[in-house]
């Protein structure tokens, strides 16, 4: 089982005119993860603050006010929580071997079998292109495996893969899910998507992640059409 | 490194159609005075020595100013100030007023060409290895400092075989320019060493033969010296820059 707990949580950036822009202010949040709900999808409209707001939850941003508990107890100074971007994110300029031990403190030997969990055996030594979205973000993965956290937040990274890519990277995330520890955490824009990956929904109504409603999506008395309809009723609403 | 040999060759092409074929030309010497004037170089001036010379100029310059650019953009203090702070563009001067003067100020010293160089090799490779970084999406940035808890050690440890890469390819595209500035404050040199310094007897005879020869001879070194650091940098660097 694993909370985490959103406090009052306010957000707001100076854009290059030194004008103060504010994201989302005083955000309440309870998300909680446990064997049936492994990985938790945020749905909100586009420009409201997920990415912010998962940039947060990771430790890249820091919030203007308010607190994010994990399990009751504020982030320790030790604990990664990886941040897989929207834009692909595997560097470059290091081969896919470099890039998943780019994190760690030591050589892990367990890295030969992230290679292998992610579907990369015979790669190892292969540089990631720009052309090759779902090998880039297997590589992403692999590498925020490699630091053994307990949460991974993905930030829409599906959003530019053709359809076939995207269902195997969804399907990949969901082998991770079921056969380890892990908790996902996924913030899309795309409400097919976050149906199609999460167990549950948190949607986020409004243009500053005003309120929220969780939906699940395991319930087999509904249909996928019926989850999407009333999900649509909330955003309405 | 097509495009530029295709530019040679046509060079190379446009050369050979006026000094081997058209023969009957009152300006341009034939191929037999070329060739003699590289021999009469090699014997009479010490050509290899020169050349050599030139070379270890040139190859002190770019390994001083890589070795330099390095130690000042992997820390991470002082590659924050020179990219936030430090405008490039604004110190584009007349840099050829320049070497005169520090020409001037070093007339004395024998390493003068290799220290005004590297002054001002060391700038431009700088900004244009910064102008790479500044290149690197911000969320490789954001994904590398969520896998550790110092922020900055994340950044360096992305950023240093980028860095090394990006220099070592802005070397390879300013081969030109370094040996452009090396052969310019050889020729204001006194100490009469270098292709440099064999240009200003060029210039003093005013000997178009040997003028051809010369530049016929820094166009091959140069072309070599890309070579040889495509060579490295696709050895050790072996992703797209």
């Amino acid at each position: 089982m694993f909370e985490i707990e959103i406090k009052k949580l306010s957000f707001s950036f100076q854009n290059t005119n030194g004008i103060s822009k504010k994201i989302f202010k005083d955000l309440e949040q309870k998300i909680h993860f446990d064997k049936e709900n492994k990985i938790i999808s945020i749905y909100a409209p586009f420009a409201s603050g997920k990415s912010s707001l998962m940039k947060i939850i990771s430790g890249i941003e820091k919030q203007t006010s308010g607190e994010i508990y994990f399990n009751n107890l504020k982030k320790s100074e030790d604990e990664i929580i990886p941040y897989l971007s929207t834009s692909p994110s595997s560097f470059p300029w290091l081969n896919v071997s470099e890039n998943i031990s780019f994190g760690m403190k030591a050589k892990n030997p367990d890295i030969s079998k992230i290679i292998d969990f992610i579907g990369l055996k015979g790669y190892e030594d292969f540089y990631p292109t720009e052309d090759s979205l779902g090998f880039r973000f297997r590589i992403s993965l692999g590498r925020a495996l490699a630091v053994n956290p307990k949460l991974i937040v993905i930030d829409d990274s599906f959003k530019f893969m053709d359809e076939v890519t995207k269902s195997e990277s969804l399907q990949l995330c969901r082998k991770i899910a079921d056969e380890s520890d892990l908790y996902f955490i996924y913030a899309t824009s795309n409400i097919f998507d976050a149906i199609n990956l999460g167990d549950s929904v948190l949607v986020f109504r409004g243009l500053h992640l005003d309120s929220s409603t969780i939906v699940s999506t395991k319930n087999s008395l509904k249909t996928t059409d019926e989850i999407i309809n009333q999900i649509l009723d909330l955003i309405k609403k | 490194m097509s495009k530029n040999l295709l530019v040679y060759v046509v060079i190379l092409l446009i050369f050979h159609l006026i000094i081997f074929i058209l023969p009957a030309n009152q300006i341009f010497p034939n191929g037999h005075q070329v060739l003699s004037a590289v021999e009469k170089l090699y014997q009479d001036y010490h050509l290899l020595f020169n050349l050599l010379y030139t070379l270890t100029n040139v190859m002190l310059v770019i390994i001083v100013s890589l070795i330099l650019l390095v130690l000042l953009l992997n820390n991470s203090s002082v590659r924050k100030f020179l990219i936030k702070k430090i405008k490039f563009e604004k110190f584009v001067l007349p840099f050829i007023f320049l070497i005169f003067l520090f020409n001037h100020w070093f007339v004395s010293f024998e390493y003068a060409p290799l220290l005004i160089a590297t002054i001002f090799y060391l700038p431009y490779l700088l900004k244009k290895t910064i102008d790479g970084i500044e290149l690197i999406p911000k969320n490789y940035f954001d994904a590398a400092k969520s896998l550790f808890i110092e922020k900055d050690k994340a950044e360096s440890k992305l950023l240093s075989p980028r860095i090394n890469s990006l220099s070592l390819f802005e070397v390879y595209k300013s081969l030109n320019f370094v040996w452009s500035i090396i052969i310019f404050c050889e020729f204001l040199s006194p100490f009469e060493k270098g292709l440099g310094y064999l240009l200003k007897i060029t210039f003093q005879y005013w000997s178009i033969e040997y003028l051809i020869s010369l530049s016929l001879i820094s166009l091959l070194s140069i072309t070599l010296l890309k070579a040889f650091f495509h060579y490295i940098e696709k050895k050790f660097y072996p992703w797209e820059n």
